[in-house]
């Protein structure tokens, strides 16, 4: 991400509430402001990337919660409008791009909390080989009430015991 | 289990005079191998047992207390990730070593975290994470919550990779399962 992106991923993340970003999940102020918002993506742990056009964005994805010891991160993306059905070339790309991301930082694991309703994330992530490792009962609190969010992962090769 | 008076175990929070015992604990070799506590740098122990004594959980989102049996320090119940929306919390439980580790029973524990979670912060579900290698908690959170996710191969270690159990207790199981136990095992 470049210097001033920051900027619209800041609008989209206020527009975007219909499923939570990573950062509602973990640290979740309500009303946050564009500095804390900079803030919490400054931290060297939470490298982000946006998709589509500085001034309009379609996409971001965020690695966070980098455990360097365990070579595992979080996988936090979110589509602004519709997510590329699985198997789609826009689809292929994206998580070859993100693969490389992982591989250069050493990651050979990433996990991803998804709200239970967001089944066209769900199924993109299990095209990409996400494979479900739990449901978290109530765990996140959005328009007036609990949701579950489930829990995937994605192991390298080497990784699977 | 012996009934055991509840009156008799007291959860405070953590003053300096614990801090020789406290080292003493998380030097325990085999204390720290069960020890799963992202927030707790062993290699700053004491800026970690100055913010055990001093965490706000509402500014730090972190609440350290101590377990006390008829005056006698047995365990550490650290809150930690407190989120006021969500209201839910992780849970570590540092339970001193040798034979403090079997002076407790598991519900009378459980007991007290969930007096703190539920009847005076108000959380609706707290989460605990136990190491697959650590079998004795493993067996006592099965009875006690429920396990929401299995985390394959998360943890690295010199002996390869490790799962890591994610067990959950919302406000309501916690209500339901004390009025069964109270009358059997505690009395309070």
């Amino acid at each position: 991400m470049r210097e001033g992106d920051l900027a619209a991923f800041y609008r989209q993340f206020l527009r975007v509430r219909a499923e939570p970003v990573f950062i509602d999940i973990f640290k979740p102020i309500p009303y946050q402001s564009a500095a804390q918002f900079a803030e919490y993506f400054a931290v060297e742990k939470r490298p982000l990337w946006m998709m589509g056009r500085p001034k309009s964005p379609t996409a971001y994805f965020g690695l966070h919660y980098m455990l360097h010891q365990h070579d595992l991160a979080n996988l936090d993306f979110v589509y602004f409008s519709a997510y590329p059905s699985p198997g789609s070339d826009a689809a292929h790309s994206f998580w070859r791009y993100v693969r490389g991301c992982m591989v250069e930082r050493g990651l050979t694991r990433v996990q991803s909390f998804v709200i239970e309703s967001s089944v066209e994330k769900i199924r993109l992530l299990e095209s990409f080989g996400f494979r479900q490792e739990g449901l978290l009962r109530e765990h996140y609190f959005h328009n007036g009430k609990m949701h579950d969010i489930v829990v995937h992962a994605w192991m390298a090769e080497g990784r699977h015991g | 289990m012996a009934k055991l008076g509840l009156d008799k175990i007291i959860v405070r929070r953590l003053v300096p005079e614990d801090r020789p015992l406290l080292r003493l604990w998380l030097n325990d070799p085999a204390v720290r191998q069960a020890l799963e506590d992202e927030t707790l740098d062993f290699s700053k122990i004491p800026e970690t047992m100055a913010l055990f004594e001093s965490s706000d959980p509402f500014c730090d989102g972190a609440l350290g207390l101590m377990v006390e049996v008829m005056g006698r320090p047995i365990g550490l119940i650290h809150f930690a990730w407190l989120n006021w929306i969500n209201r839910n919390a992780e849970v570590i439980v540092l339970v001193g070593p040798g034979e403090l580790r079997h002076s407790l029973g598991a519900a009378v524990v459980v007991e007290k975290i969930g007096h703190v979670a539920f009847r005076m912060l108000n959380l609706q579900k707290i989460y605990a994470f136990v190491y697959a290698s650590n079998q004795d908690a493993l067996s006592v959170f099965r009875k006690l919550m429920t396990e929401e996710a299995r985390l394959h191969n998360y943890v690295k270690s010199s002996q390869g990779y490790g799962n890591l159990h994610c067990f959950g207790l919302l406000a309501g199981e916690y209500f339901a399962a004390m009025e069964k136990i109270k009358g059997r095992h505690i009395c309070a």
